[in-house]
């Protein structure tokens, strides 16, 4: 009987599945709403079995009209679609405004469900929302693997074993569930020990499969393998079998003053409060250094007053991320002013406390250094203080003091040659370093610091500090005092100013020389220049959309909220001077290392994007090279150096002889920059990008995000006129990186860059500033006055966005409120598609909205009557890659392939290219985003389709069109019925048709008609004969808009002496004979670029309608052309693609009606 | 006690009256005869960096250029004093910015008998009255930015009024009328902000005693190169 009873419930569980039992809590909603606003906002419209799990999310805003939350109910159902079988329905009281939904999936069977949400007061319905979603099966992704791993830099160690090695690695949706189930094995296959962390899951729960895994191990030295695959070191391996937990070595005691940190070759302190930075360090039993007191952070303001971090009785020191082989010191607090009481904090002098700091201490197992990662967030206005000196100090005696200079032995002083209180190294110019007396004296001169100093002490110990990019990022100071020990200067304390330099001429004014200079820091920008601008521009407009206008912003933009952080390693090391500067170059190149890219790309992690492929896809790799590091190599050729500037994306344009647009110069992230050089990277593994998209994420994440506000601040930007808000993004609107106007949710905003390198890299600060400052901001400070200035979500480029962000954060954190968001923005977006960031890509990747996929692929077939702004575009390549991406018919994925990478403008960008390479003007810098974003994408299409050579493919493109007749000829090879399909658009204004002809290989007329409708199907039938089809189309030039090809017979060319064209087009031509033929073509005011049909590489091209003549060669050439009117010097045959091209006999018959000008 | 209940209303509409400001990318005043005159900035400047305040005249002499530092000179007024200097004539101020950052500033700013608030686009949140004069007999377009204004002549007859126009441009309502030279006219508004449109000026007062025409010459200094000049009377 019991038994049967248990068999009974096994079979009821196999027919019903498990109970539909969903977890059901609040959460706090901020009510800013005045009307009642209901959302239903599901986590995504398809699930699968690989997501385990589903939420769905409701969101009340009670409004003016009820005073209560609690006077409110929902009603909520989840119904089998199909049966409209109830599977679940409950009421629940509204205690907050949100309620959340989570629920298993394997209650429920593949199929379409339909969610219902009622909010009620009493027995009156207010508001009713009802939603769908999918339920389907997914394949499972392999559970193991093993992934080469790719170094794209050298790591230079020699007399250190390993250095440490922090990464990301992606997994396939349901491929890892575990992280136990990782490791990381040599190239001999032994275990090496490593340490992991959870960065992101592909859902909510704790039992979702692992999305993005971040694991830390110490590398030995080695080459760089990113161009030589071959060459494999390390490679991660996972699987079920796998069982791998850290063998490392951080021991941490935690006691009521500190931290006692023991990595197995230094012990030392970190205390809890009057935090010093490191107290004491003992190594082999002895204490190598004790600092004092009010040593460690620290800042000097403009009267000479001393702040210290070390003076904040409420500092918070706490472990971030604990490991055995990684452990995360954080602290949080103020710089606090000597003798003060701690209490006053005031954006002006006096105040007692002046910046906040954030620092992470990372410290690994069996090493004699820790990296700091410290971050000053300034809390006062420009116009009102200055500082005289930024920095860290320790205390220590000394022997010897060491400089390190590139490209030369380290500069060694005893301590005996020391006849003044200090000597220091100060980088005070980006090519221009200088070690000087504290009396002033130069000792010696030279181009660049290696970026680090240190002191030898009596007992051989080296203490010493590296600070990495120390040159780019200028001004900086290393000083070693005789009696108190070493200062890094973060702005130096002996700061030079360059009079030789006129800091508002036209190719020095964007350097910002008024905070790169002299002794005091000083943040406000100067009167002059505004005045030099409006000169340069001859105007002295005050308008946000003007150069002057922006600089003028940038004379009333302040500081406060920004800050800046510095990169440092801190060594307290038993050996000598060498082996010290080997362990601080290597920091300085801070080994990192990827997952091989096919790995990321296909683990769909970042999305629909292809690995670097210099080998398939030459054309494409080539120009994104060309375009993003000329980008680099013209910063580098103007000298944007400084420790406030470096790295910056521009906005406008290049003009030569060192001088630029200055209209947005300083662009934060405006066209989804930020996110651009990690893309490229993780696709590649290529060093530039890595080198480039640290030195950007670090100006975006400090200077271009709001971290702090003063209730009591009144400033306002100049335009606009907002204030502040924590998390926000600056536009381009300021002439410096942290002033002008910004926003939480906007089109200027690309926090999906901070995100990526979080995943990539493992930097903390990075995480802190999406989730703690942005997020937190979104989901609890609504509230806040400056809060709906901040979110524009108006519909177009600021909603849709927004959405792309959204989804992106979700993936991070998945906070349930965002979901609110993402379905407000959902739904403007489904009307309108305008194109900015990463929106449609998400929405279908993540959300899997069939609405927005059906208007994507309905837009595509003719984007000409698109009717939801998703191809009024940017970035035209990103929708037909993704229409690609999406269509099921294999012809027509192949087509929108195609057409992506011709829609992406590739030809013209090699020549955009070139002008960056070599230093001519270049206009505009935001569409460099615009075009190699979606690059990846367009390359995905084409693999996907496999296309190597879209150059050579066949679609629907405009007709040549010719006034009085087009000549279209084709040829029947055997006889047999065919069609010819006029598509396209007929009589555009009139209304009225076109005649056509088609006369036969016998010269007789087969059809005579006037076309009246498009889409009209013509029939040629099967007569006896074969050979070449004359078909003649009247179109007209504004009034017929027709595609190509016609027939679906092997071989159509279009005869032409002067063509009229309504797409941009490609076509293929030959020389009519084996004689030479100088081919001459003059398009009208736009590019045509002519390809060589043997290498595909251009041979010829005019920008502006440039007449070009060019001997063709005999294996054919293609023709590019974005203009409207192609004249000709002579008749061409073209060809939709070299395999339907002939010679047409009756081409000789043929009299143009139309005279072309030549 | 009604005598103490009209005082206390005088004395609630002196506190609450509103100032005479007015937002004008040109601040002209005329000197008589020569006479050390001042310049009182009077009210509240809430730009941190302050503001830049260039003053000159036909000649390209400069009789003051550099910062109004941020403060509240509500009390005690910044003031900048031009001494006698056997210069009589026009001169113009210019206030670099925007009218957000100077709203608060009294008018007027001089101490001498005309002054004028010219050029061909205004902000101000003054509801009262204002007087102006124009350059040329000719046909003049007024637009008022989401909102109304109307023109009448010294009989106080309306002359044009956007209500009857109805025409717009962008976010202006329009209206036109055929100004003569020497002419005062009323304008009476219901916007904050106004322009004259087709690169046509008017100078308009709060008071039609202090109303003239300035030299257009004064117009023609490119004032923006002042600063970096780095001159000053």
């Amino acid at each position: 009987m019991k038994l049967f009873f248990i068999f009974s419930l096994f079979i009821s569980f196999i027919i019903n599945g498990a109970e539909f039992k969903p977890n059901i809590y609040y959460l706090e909603w901020e009510q800013i709403s005045k009307e009642l606003k209901f959302n239903l906002a599901l986590e995504k419209e398809e699930f699968s079995n690989l997501d385990k799990e589903g939420r769905i999310v409701f969101g009340i805003e009670k409004g003016d009209l009820v005073n209560s939350l609690n006077e409110l109910t929902l009603n909520f159902k989840i119904l089998d679609f199909e049966e409209q079988k109830l599977i679940f329905e409950k009421e629940i009281p509204l205690e907050k405004g949100i309620i959340v939904i989570d629920f298993g999936l394997n209650s429920l069977e593949f199929g379409e469900y339909q969610v219902q949400g009622e909010i009620k007061k009493g027995d009156n319905i207010l508001k009713k929302e009802e939603k769908k979603f999918r339920y389907v099966k997914e394949k499972t992704p392999s559970n193991k693997g093993k992934i080469p791993l790719i170094f794209p830099l050298d790591i230079p160690l020699k007399k250190e074993k390993t250095f440490p090695v922090s990464f990301g690695i992606p997994f396939p949706k349901g491929a890892l569930w575990d992280e136990n189930n990782v490791r990381i094995v040599d190239k001999e296959g032994k275990e090496i020990s490593c340490q992991k962390i959870v960065r992101a899951r592909w859902g909510f729960s704790k039992n979702s499969s692992i999305k993005w895994l971040g694991i830390d191990f110490q590398a030995e030295g080695l080459s760089s393998n990113w161009q030589n695959k071959n060459q494999l070191n390390y490679f991660v391996e996972f699987g079920p079998q796998i069982n791998s937990l850290p063998k490392g070595g951080i021991k941490i005691e935690e006691t009521e003053t500190g931290y006692n940190v023991d990595n197995g070759v230094i012990k030392f302190t970190i205390k809890k409060s009057e935090w010093n930075f490191i107290d004491s360090v003992i190594s082999r039993g002895k204490e190598i250094f004790k600092n004092r007191k009010n040593n460690g952070f620290y800042l000097i303001d403009h009267e000479g007053d001393i702040y210290r971090a070390s003076n904040d009785k409420e500092v918070k020191v706490w472990i971030e991320e604990k490991g055995e082989i990684k452990t995360v010191f954080r602290i949080d607090g103020w710089y606090v002013k000597d003798n003060s009481e701690g209490k006053i904090v005031n954006y002006s002098l006096p105040t007692d406390k002046l910046c906040k700091f954030i620092t992470r201490i990372e410290v690994y197992n069996n090493k004699p250094y820790v990296r700091v990662l410290h971050t000053i967030v300034f809390t006062f206005d420009s116009n009102f203080v200055r500082l005289r000196d930024m920095g860290l100090s320790l205390s220590t005696d000394f022997k010897n003091a060491f400089f390190g200079i590139e490209e030369q032995q380290p500069f060694k002083i005893d301590k005996n040659s020391f006849n003044t209180d200090s000597i220091y190294l100060i980088q005070h110019l980006p090519d221009k370093f200088s070690i000087e007396m504290s009396n002033g004296k130069t000792i010696k001169e030279g181009k660049h610091s290696e970026g680090w100093f240190a002191i030898e002490k009596e007992n051989g110990n080296i203490i010493g500090i590296s600070n990495r990019e120390t040159w780019q990022r200028f001004p900086k100071e290393f000083e070693v005092l005789l009696n108190e020990g070493l200062k890094f200067h973060i702005w130096p304390y002996h700061g030079k100013t360059h009079p030789e330099i006129d800091e508002i001429s036209p190719s020095e004014i964007y350097k910002l020389w008024f905070c790169h200079q002299g002794k005091e820091l000083n943040f406000a920008m100067p009167w002059k220049y505004y005045f030099k601008t409006a000169e340069i521009y001859n105007s002295p407009s005050t308008d946000v959309y003007t150069g002057p206008g922006l600089v003028l912003a940038g004379v009333h933009s302040s500081i406060l909220g920004s800050s800046v952080t510095n990169d440092i390693l801190i060594t307290f090391l038993e050996g000598d001077i060498e082996r010290y500067r080997e362990i601080s170059n290597c920091f300085q190149v801070l080994p990192h290392c990827l997952p091989e890219p096919k790995w990321i790309c296909d683990s769909l992690s970042v999305g629909y994007i292809a690995p670097y492929s210099s080998e398939k896809f030459k054309f494409i790799e080539d120009c994104i090279e060309k375009v993003v590091k000329g980008y680099w190599e013209l910063q580098d050729y103007t000298e944007q150096y400084g420790m406030w500037i470096y790295r910056t994306w521009h906005h406008t344009s290049y003009k030569g002889d060192k001088t630029f647009d200055l209209y947005r110069f300083f662009n934060a992230t405006h066209h989804y920059e930020s996110f651009m050089p990690w893309l490229l990277y993780l696709r590649s593994g290529d060093p530039f990008y890595l080198q480039q998209a640290r030195a950007n994420i670090r100006l975006l994440s400090d200077l271009n995000i709001i971290h702090y506000d003063d209730p009591n601040y009144t400033h306002k930007e100049f335009h606009f006129g907002q204030k502040r808000i924590i998390g926000s993004t600056r536009h381009t609107n300021g002439f410096c990186p942290w002033g002008g106007d910004h926003a939480l949710l906007g089109h200027l905003t690309c926090y999906n860059g901070l995100i990526t390198a979080y995943y990539l890299t493992g930097d903390l600060r990075l995480r802190e500033i999406v989730v703690d400052e942005w997020q937190k901001t979104l989901v609890s400070d609504r509230k806040n006055p400056e809060f709906s200035s901040a979110t524009r979500l108006e519909p177009g480029r600021d909603n849709n966005n927004s959405l792309g962000e959204l989804i992106d954060l979700y993936q991070l954190t998945y906070h349930p409120a965002l979901l609110i968001y993402i379905d407000d923005c959902l739904k403007k977006f489904l009307i309108n598609m305008y194109h900015w960031g990463l929106p449609l890509h998400n929405v279908l990747l993540f959300y899997k909205s069939e609405k927005a996929k059906d208007l994507l692929l309905e837009g595509v077939i003719d984007p000409k009557s698109d009717k939801v702004n998703l191809w009024n575009t940017h970035s035209p390549h990103e929708n037909y890659a993704l229409a690609s991406i999406f269509e099921i018919d294999k012809e027509k994925s192949k087509e929108y392939a195609v057409k992506s990478f011709f829609a992406s403008d590739i030809f013209s960008w090699h020549s955009k290219g070139d002008k960056l390479k070599n230093k001519e003007p270049f206009h505009p810098f935001c569409s460099i985003s615009d075009f190699i974003l979606y690059l990846p994408r367009v390359i995905y299409a084409l693999s996907k389709s496999d296309i190597q050579d879209p150059t050579n493919w066949t679609y629907s493109q405009s007709l040549p069109g010719c006034p009085q007749g087009t000549y279209c000829i084709v040829k029947e090879e055997k006889d047999k019925e065919f069609n010819i399909v006029i598509k396209g658009i007929v009589g555009k204004k009139s209304g009225k048709g076109f005649p056509l002809k088609v006369i036969g290989p016998d010269k007789k007329i087969i059809i005579d008609t006037l076309i009246e409708k498009p889409y009209t199907k013509l029939i040629v039938p099967k007569d006896g004969i074969t050979g070449e089809y004359l078909i003649i189309l009247e179109v007209r030039d504004g009034e017929d808009e027709i595609y190509v090809p016609l027939t679906d017979l092997e071989k159509e060319v279009y005869y032409v002496n002067y063509w009229f064209q309504t797409t941009e087009t490609k076509f293929f031509t030959k020389p009519k004979t084996e004689e030479k033929e100088i081919m001459g073509i003059k398009p009208h005011v736009y590019s045509v670029y002519i390809l060589s049909n043997k290498t595909k590489e251009i041979i010829a091209s005019t920008e502006k309608g440039e007449k070009l003549e060019i001997e063709m060669p005999l294996e054919g050439i293609w023709i590019i052309g974005k203009t409207r009117y192609m004249h000709l010097k002579q008749s061409l045959i073209l060809s939709n693609d070299e395999k339907s091209w002939f010679l047409p006999e009756n081409i000789k018959d043929i009299q143009f009606k139309w005279k072309t000008m030549w | 006690m009604k005598k103490l209940l009209f005082v206390f209303f005088l004395f609630f509409l002196l506190c609450f009256s509103e100032g005479f400001h007015i937002y004008s990318k040109g601040y002209y005043f005329y000197e008589k005869e020569d006479r050390e005159w001042h310049i009182n900035f009077k009210g509240k400047f809430s730009a941190f960096c302050g503001i830049y305040f260039i003053l000159f005249n036909e000649r390209g002499d400069i009789f003051y250029c550099g910062v109004i530092p941020y403060g509240d000179y509500s009390d005690k007024p910044y003031t900048i004093k031009i001494p006698e200097d056997k210069i009589t004539g026009f001169y113009k101020g210019v206030l670099v910015g925007e009218e957000r950052t100077i709203d608060s500033l009294i008018l007027p700013l001089s101490d001498l008998e005309y002054e004028v608030y010219g050029g061909d686009y205004f902000a101000t949140h003054y509801k009262d009255r204002l007087y102006f004069k124009v350059e040329k007999d000719e046909l003049y377009v007024l637009g008022a930015y989401k909102g109304n204004l109307k023109v009448l002549n010294e009989k106080g007859e309306m002359i044009a009024d956007t209500k009857i126009t109805k025409k717009t441009e962008k976010y202006d309502n329009l209206t036109e009328f055929q100004a003569k030279k020497d002419d005062v006219y009323i304008l009476e508004k219901e916007c904050r902000y106004f322009r004259v449109k087709n690169d046509k000026k008017i100078f308009l007062s709060n008071d039609a005693k202090k109303l003239f025409i300035p030299d257009p010459a004064l117009d023609k200094i490119e004032w923006w190169k002042i600063p970096l000049k780095g001159e000053t009377k």
